[in-house]
């Protein structure tokens, strides 16, 4: 039997190869197999990257050094755990074993007074134990009489050799001492290790607080060499000071400064409960500022002692003891804070500028900071407008990233006549998150906020920040898909073009595996394409047929019951990983009534595990768009031509698509936020609370999600109804993608602001994925660092995008947009910021809006612009989201 | 008439090929033992000796270039950890590690593929147009079979290419193969026919499209 003859014996061949056996006689085959056998022989070794083996040392050395520290811990814990059974053992033996020889002592002396040696002549040679050594039990040395030891004779000492030549007595004595000692040291050790360990695993959560802590860790950088005189003598000070005192009470408190000669300075500052004793422990140092002496004394920063001298002060130096026990200059801050009027503010704005330009307080301009606490406090003004109205710390609100095609492309399309609105338009420009990218998993979690320190109650501006894992392209999943046309009205002949494009796009991208098909809402509703068959020849004649007069006898369908067809149809087929069931709704256009029966569908949808995706074809109403892709956990594109071709657009729509459906990194994302007690909030940046309707939809559909993903992927489910503070649930995440909510808080004093969790399916490591972070704003000055500007510039661009909105329709439009400008500058007062390109391009956008404001509302087509506007500042321009 | 291919013929007895001439397979149990004694040098001479073997066979097995590495290390670090030294050949008991290493990354990303990026074939190399010396016409030659059975053996499924690199490239026979997948040695020889066959219909249809190009 050949090899040949075998293979042709196998059941299992395929086709192509029991073909390629039988048109081969049995020489060629050997033959063929020898010369193949010569070339795997010849094969060359596949080279290793340079470098690697390296790397694979370094990595196993790191995994010993884990190892050990394992080790360590594991052998801390046996230490401790035998000296305690050693003390246990030892100290009753060891105090048993002191009084014998107490005893014994006491016995021989007593003996030594009077008696006669029994030992004989012989032993009167020499000073002689009192007793046989080999009567004493091992490790006991005989003792010698008191006038043995007395002689001082070095052959007192004993003749016999002990197997443990020890002295008991101090054993037995030390003993339990000893004992004790081990104990103690192995305790120490195992609360040592065990610490260690607990470090390294909230090394995430640490590392938040170092780095709020960190940066450039100076204390006094930036302040004055002393006080200014507002806060000395507010008595005599003059009315602009008073106030400005006022507004910075609560913000931003001189520090003294302990290399000040001026004794008297510094303990008033001291006296005044700003500082007290031991109040963070550190030591100052002319060039570095403020040192800790340890990291410990950082991290009792942090907790319940807040300046970390070991006692929970609630006096003066807490910002949230009781009204009257707080200091002076904190109660005024916090008046100032809680009465400051609206127009007030808009004034103590005019006067501060103009304080700057006149040199009135040249003194504090001089160093720069002034400048800076007058633009965070006027940042803060500028927030206080209206007393802030606290919103309950728990419950859901509503997802603000919706991956998709922003509604850029329908404004852009209403300004193709009016090119120099769209320039305008075009100069808005959206910030880049700097979010750190996950390190492992399919997402990264962050926390930041504007603010590194705080001194007494203030409104901060917390950062939560998601960014997903960068994928690249790769296979797709399989699609299922049924298009519903929503025919229901005549199309115009424009429309058609961009359906029978849509659907040509589709049937292009459609893969050997994919199945497509298509229904239609209208008079003549029903199955269009029947799902699987959508190619190139059938979209032809299907939408000749579409668009043609209805047969008598057509049966109507609404677009409701067209989708809820959808549905079903694909519903129950394997869904892939990433949800590639998709109902696509391609629309011109629908009404609030239609939105809403659609939203109810979409949920359904979304729970039996299929995404609802929505595109709009030009003029489409992109609110009600958005509202159904919510719901259905799918995207919502536009159909707009703008400068390219219908086909061109459609064949963007259709890749974009595909691409969000094969990048998703992560799917039911809950983020959880918890505030620390003692902070409000007051708002969610662009989102809303949802409705007690809405939240248990998002919770329906989070546990379908979560079921479907554990049977299909076995990933562990793990939803329940016990959700913690404000709760934001996001359907899925791709790649690459950064996410930033902006929460408003007001926080009563220095301390534990919030912590953030997020749970998420991990698409990349197919499991339960988790992050967690915690925002402690510690006591101390308010500096600012990279990662503070980033979240007031992020302040900074979404004010700005909503002063664009409200401005786009407004008659007062100048004066918003001049206030805007104004805050704007003021942010380039901080050095850091002054080169900005962010801040740069939003003081020029503004700027050109003002030239085009020549007063009164805005012209219609300024109108789309400064929505356009407002939008790309949110979402960013086209090319940022990737468009081909 | 059975071709007397040596890697299905080898003696099950006779031990494997060192993997450098120099070390035979006591040198490297001498060099696991003396990592295991706690010589810090040895566990680097053991990587630097098994490294190509390990790497060649992740890399004809299809693990795309970049998971290679973490896999690369994900065997050493085994490797490291391992708490009892193998009874049988070292060689043997790392490849073991390997082929399950590379199983349970072909069992994970068969649900991960969508978002994964597909392995990267390795291009063939450049053929040089102007090589009119028959020498280097040779070279080019063989190295375009070498690149065309790279991409075919990376084509076969995971069972064949397992047994294929293990017994054919690798070297360990089919006994050899045998006991690194702990399979039976008859279905191992069943795996080698089957992907033999396969690679020798691939290059016969090579042949016969090659005068069709040129032409």
């Amino acid at each position: 039997m050949t090899d040949r003859d075998d293979l042709l014996e196998d059941a299992e061949l395929s086709d192509d190869l029991r073909a390629f056996l039988t048109d081969t006689d049995e020489p060629e085959f050997e033959a063929r197999l020898g010369a193949l056998d010569d070339a795997l022989g010849a094969l060359p070794d596949i080279e290793v990257p340079a470098g690697l083996v390296e790397r694979t040392l370094e990595r196993a050395a790191d995994d010993t050094d884990e190892g050990k520290d394992d080790a360590g811990l594991f052998g801390s814990l046996v230490g401790g755990l035998a000296s305690g059974l050693g003390t246990l053992v030892l100290l009753p033996l060891g105090l048993a074993r002191t009084a014998q020889a107490k005893r014994r002592v006491s016995t021989e002396a007593t003996k030594a007074d009077g008696a006669t040696d029994p030992a004989g002549p012989a032993a009167d040679a020499g000073p002689k134990p009192t007793r046989a050594a080999s009567e004493l039990p091992i490790g006991e040395v005989p003792i010698a009489t008191p006038e043995a030891a007395s002689s001082g004779s070095q052959d007192a000492a004993p003749s016999v050799k002990h197997p443990v030549p020890m002295r008991p007595r101090r054993i037995a004595k030390a003993a339990p001492w000893v004992a004790g000692a081990f104990s103690v040291a192995a305790a120490g050790l195992l609360a040592f290790n065990s610490l260690g360990s607990a470090v390294r695993s909230n090394i995430s959560v640490s590392s938040t607080h170092i780095e709020s802590l960190g940066g450039d860790g100076d204390y006094r950088q930036n302040g004055p060499a002393s006080p200014p005189a507002s806060f000395m003598i507010p008595d005599r000070a003059s009315r602009l000071e008073v106030e400005q005192e006022a507004t910075h009470g609560a913000f931003d408190r001189w520090i003294p400064d302990p290399s000040s000669s001026d004794e008297a300075e510094n303990t008033a500052a001291i006296d005044n409960g700003l500082f007290a004793q031991g109040d963070l422990g550190g030591v100052y140092d002319n060039r570095r500022g403020w040192a800790f002496e340890d990291d410990s004394e950082r991290s009792r920063a942090q907790g319940p002692d807040r300046d970390g001298d070991d006692l929970v002060f609630d006096g003066p130096e807490d910002g949230r003891a009781a009204e009257g026990e707080r200091d002076q200059t904190t109660v005024r801050g916090e008046e100032a804070f809680r009465t400051m009027a609206p127009s007030d503010s808009t004034r103590l704005d005019e006067r501060n500028a103009e304080t700057s330009s006149t040199g009135r307080v040249d003194r504090n301009v001089a160093s720069g900071q002034h400048e800076l606490r007058i633009q965070v406090a006027d940042q803060e003004a500028d927030r206080e407008e209206a007393e802030p109205t606290f919103r309950p710390s728990h419950g859901a609100w509503a997802n603000t990233y919706i991956p998709g095609d922003p509604r850029w492309r329908f404004l852009e399309r209403g300004l193709d006549a009016s090119p120099a609105e769209l320039a305008l338009a075009r100069s808005a420009r959206a910030m880049d998150h700097p979010l750190p990218a996950p390190r492992s998993g399919a997402l990264a979690l962050s926390v930041r906020a504007d603010h590194r320190r705080i001194e007494g109650r203030t409104r901060v501006l917390a950062q939560v920040g998601l960014r997903g894992a960068d994928v690249r392209q790769g296979r797709r999943p399989k699609l299922r898909a049924m298009v519903v046309l929503d025919l229901r009205h005549p199309l115009q002949a424009a429309h058609r073009e961009e359906v029978e494009s849509l659907l040509m796009a589709l049937s292009e991208a459609r893969t050997g595996n994919d199945q497509v098909g298509c229904l239609v809402a209208g008079p003549a509703g029903g199955a269009l394409i029947p799902l699987g068959r959508l190619r190139r020849g059938e979209v032809t004649v299907a939408l000749r047929r579409a668009f043609g007069t209805p047969a008598a006898g057509a049966t109507p369908l609404t677009l409701d019951r067209a989708v809820q067809d959808a549905l079903a149809t694909v519903t129950g087929a394997e869904d892939g990983p990433l949800g590639s069931n998709i109902v696509w709704v391609v629309t011109p256009n629908f009404d609030d009534t239609d939105a809403a029966a659609l939203e109810a569908s979409a949920h359904v949808g979304a729970l039996a595990g299929v995404t609802t995706s929505v595109v709009g074809l030009s003029g489409a109403n992109v609110d009600r768009l958005e509202r159904v892709a919510l719901h259905g956990h799918g995207r919502r594109w536009a159909l707009t031509r703008g400068n390219e071709t219908v086909a061109l657009a459609a064949e963007r729509v259709v890749a974009q698509e595909i691409r969000a459906a094969s990048q998703t990194v992560a799917r039911g994302i809950r983020l959880e936020v918890r505030l620390a007690a003692g902070t409000h909030l007051v708002n969610v940046l662009g989102s809303r609370p949802l409705s007690e309707v809405e939240a248990t939809r998002t919770r329906q559909a989070e546990q379908a999600l979560d079921q479907t993903l554990a049977r299909r992927l076995g990933i562990v489910s793990n939803r329940d109804d016990d959700a913690e503070g404000i709760q934001i649930f996001v359907p899925a995440f791709q790649g690459g993608d950064t996410h930033t909510i902006l929460f408003d808080l007001v926080v009563d004093a220095p301390g534990p602001v919030l912590d953030v969790r997020a749970q998420f399916k991990d698409l990349l490591r197919l499991g339960n994925g988790e992050a967690s972070e915690r925002l402690v704003l510690p006591r101390g000055r308010n500096t600012t660092g990279p990662m503070e500007r980033a979240v007031q510039l992020d302040r900074l661009v979404q004010d700005l995008a909503e002063t664009m909105r409200q401005a786009s329709r407004s008659p007062d439009a100048a004066r918003l947009v001049e206030n805007a400008r104004r805050r704007l500058v003021r942010a380039q007062a901080d050095a850091a910021l002054r080169h900005d390109e962010t801040l740069q391009a939003q003081v020029a956008l503004c700027d050109r809006v003002l030239e085009r404001l020549s007063g009164g509302h805005p012209s219609p087509p300024l109108q789309q612009a400064l929505r356009l506007a407002s939008h790309r500042l949110v979402f960013g321009a086209p090319s940022e989201f990737g468009t081909p | 008439m059975t071709h007397p291919l040596p890697v299905l013929e080898a003696d099950p007895q006779t031990p494997l090929a060192p993997v450098d001439p120099s070390l035979g397979t006591d040198a490297l149990r001498s060099i696991l033992e003396q990592h295991r004694a706690g010589d810090a040098q040895a566990f680097a001479k053991l990587v630097t000796q098994l490294s190509r073997p390990i790497y060649g066979y992740l890399a004809r097995t299809g693990i795309p270039a970049a998971e290679r590495d973490d896999l690369f290390q994900e065997v050493f670090l085994k490797v490291h950890r391992a708490p009892n030294p193998p009874q049988g050949p070292v060689r043997a008991w790392v490849l073991r590690i390997t082929v399950n290493t590379v199983r349970d990354y072909f069992r994970r990303t068969k649900v991960r593929s969508i978002v994964q990026p597909q392995p990267s074939a390795t291009p063939a190399p450049e053929t040089t147009a102007q090589a009119t010396d028959p020498a280097a016409d040779e070279t080019v030659r063989a190295k375009e079979t070498a690149a065309f059975l790279e991409r075919q053996i990376r084509a076969l499924p995971l069972v064949q290419r397992e047994a294929l690199v293990l017994a054919a490239i690798q070297g360990l026979g089919v006994h050899g193969a045998a006991a690194v997948i702990d399979e039976p040695v008859e279905t191992i020889k069943t795996r080698l026919r089957r992907a033999r066959a396969q690679l020798a219909m691939a290059m016969k249809r090579r042949e016969l499209a090659a005068p069709k190009e040129s032409a």
